[in-house]
């Protein structure tokens, strides 16, 4: 296995958001298995039916959870392989992660909050990525605020600005907005589905609601019973685009 | 009565006390705060039986506890006799004893609820948060984690704090009540009336009081508002 890998390293030389995952995960009688490749851009879709297993795949691919077996490579270092005993601390992965809830620090302000990584992570900010992401999820206004005075939108929008601050090459995003109504939810939809083209970060963006899947997905990886395969997007949003029309949805 | 108080204020046994309560301090920085972090971790025989024995103090009589300690660190003891031929140390009835004795009653009261505060599942998201943001665990810890259990950090080491200043139990065991060496300020309340100085007892009673009410202010500010 992990000469496979390294004989993939030395014959590609892959780019920012390149993740492959070759592994499996068991919590008591569930199974996740997962063997994949993300080399294009933009944003891939995680769907699925609750409890089919997105999050722990999500996890799995940070360094919060640690695989049974397999093998997890990023564009420039492998971060995990059951076989030469790699595993690599979420710190170290230069994967930044959206949760569903906003988890912002109470104790800093909007600002501190952002500034985070660069800060506190040896993540040091890249120049204008600043004043590119405080304006493209129009922060400027929040700064001085603490995360308890913020609305759930806000504080979500504020999470996503830390995350993509944290300068990652992979920007994983867990159902950050499932606590949302459709107003915030619609408003949120708009800032993420330009993230990949103006700040040139590739997203994998977990989520069960169709109506996020159809905004965003550029491909689609199903999680099902813990079983992982890609999906035709086109094909599938052409027909949810049919039954919109048709007013089904 | 202003001038017995005075005079007591600044006696040995009020001395003794502070320093008792500051070395406390130190040592619940530096040992209860790691420790409860090592309690919070997944459940395991270790951690149970040591969680067990953090717990005791609060569910044990202190004289009781006081007596196993004495013929643990005794010259004879299990512990006594290596601390004595290892490193020297002859630990009973000397002032590190009183210090002993004060830390190990006011143990509980740090550790259990900071163990339950680092135990809570948003706590522990919110440092998985901090890792993602390119933090090792012990910066997650200092950075994230610590301020967020700041006030109950804050009220546990003050409430063990006040326990120490009147320990009483395991610190006559251990330091054996010998006046000028290990007499903390709760002890001569008991020799001034066992020598049938009430007002001496007296005094020394309010200034106990004072302090306990300015644990209680400070408590009462740490403690957060309408939650």
């Amino acid at each position: 296995m992990s000469g496979q890998v390294n004989k993939n390293l030395e014959e590609s030389a892959p780019g920012p958001g390149f993740l492959e995952a070759h592994l499996t995960k068991s919590y008591g009688s569930f199974r996740l298995t997962a063997d994949f490749k993300l080399v294009e851009p933009g944003i891939t879709v995680i769907s699925g039916p609750s409890g089919a297993g997105k999050t722990t795949l999500l996890n799995l691919l940070a360094g919060l959870s640690r695989p049974d077996w397999g093998y997890i490579r990023g564009p420039e270092k492998v971060y995990f392989d059951s076989n030469q005993g790699i595993c690599a601390p979420p710190e170290k992965r230069n994967i930044s992660y959206v949760f569903q809830r906003s988890r912002l620090f109470s104790h800093f302000s909007v600002k501190n909050n952002l500034l985070f990584a660069s800060r506190f992570g040896n993540r040091p900010l890249r120049p204008g990525s600043w004043e590119k992401v405080v304006s493209l999820l129009g922060l400027t206004a929040l700064l001085g605020r603490r995360p308890h005075t913020l609305s759930g939108g806000e504080a979500q929008r504020v999470a996503i600005g830390r995350a993509l601050l944290a300068e990652g090459d992979l920007l994983l995003m867990d159902e950050p907005l499932s606590s949302l109504d459709r107003e915030r939810k619609t408003e949120l939809l708009g800032y993420i589905a330009k993230i990949p083209e103006r700040l040139g970060v590739p997203i994998l963006y977990v989520t069960h609601a169709e109506e996020e899947l159809l905004a965003l997905a550029q491909r689609v990886l199903e999680v099902f019973q813990g079983q992982c395969r890609w999906r035709e997007t086109d094909a599938r949003a052409e027909n949810f685009s049919a039954r919109a029309k048709g007013g089904d949805l | 009565m202003t001038g017995p108080i005075l005079q007591e204020l600044f006696s040995f046994p009020a001395y003794l006390t502070l320093k008792v309560g500051l070395s406390c301090l130190a040592l619940h920085l530096l040992v209860t705060l790691p420790l409860a972090w090592w309690l919070s971790g997944p459940r395991s025989w270790a951690r149970r039986g040591v969680s067990l024995l953090v717990t005791l103090p609060l569910v044990f009589p202190p004289i009781a506890l006081g007596f196993i300690l004495l013929t643990l660190l005794g010259r004879q003891g299990l512990l006594g006799v290596p601390l004595e031929s290892i490193f020297g140390l002859r630990l009973v009835f000397s002032q590190a004893a009183v210090v002993l004795a004060a830390f190990v009653a006011g143990l509980p009261l740090l550790a259990r609820p900071l163990e339950a505060a680092l135990k809570r599942e948003e706590i522990k998201e919110l440092a998985q948060a901090a890792r993602t943001l390119g933090c090792g665990p012990l910066k997650a810890f200092v950075t994230v984690t610590l301020p967020q259990v700041g006030p109950v950090l804050g009220s546990g080491l003050l409430l063990s704090l006040a326990r120490a200043t009147g320990e009483v139990g395991v610190t006559l065991m251990l330091g054996g009540n010998i006046v000028g060496r290990s007499n903390t300020l709760s002890l001569e309340i008991y020799n001034s009336v066992a020598h049938g100085e009430f007002d001496r007892a007296m005094a020394l009673c309010l200034i106990l009081a004072v302090c306990g009410l300015l644990f209680y202010l400070i408590l009462e500010k740490l403690t957060p508002s309408g939650s």
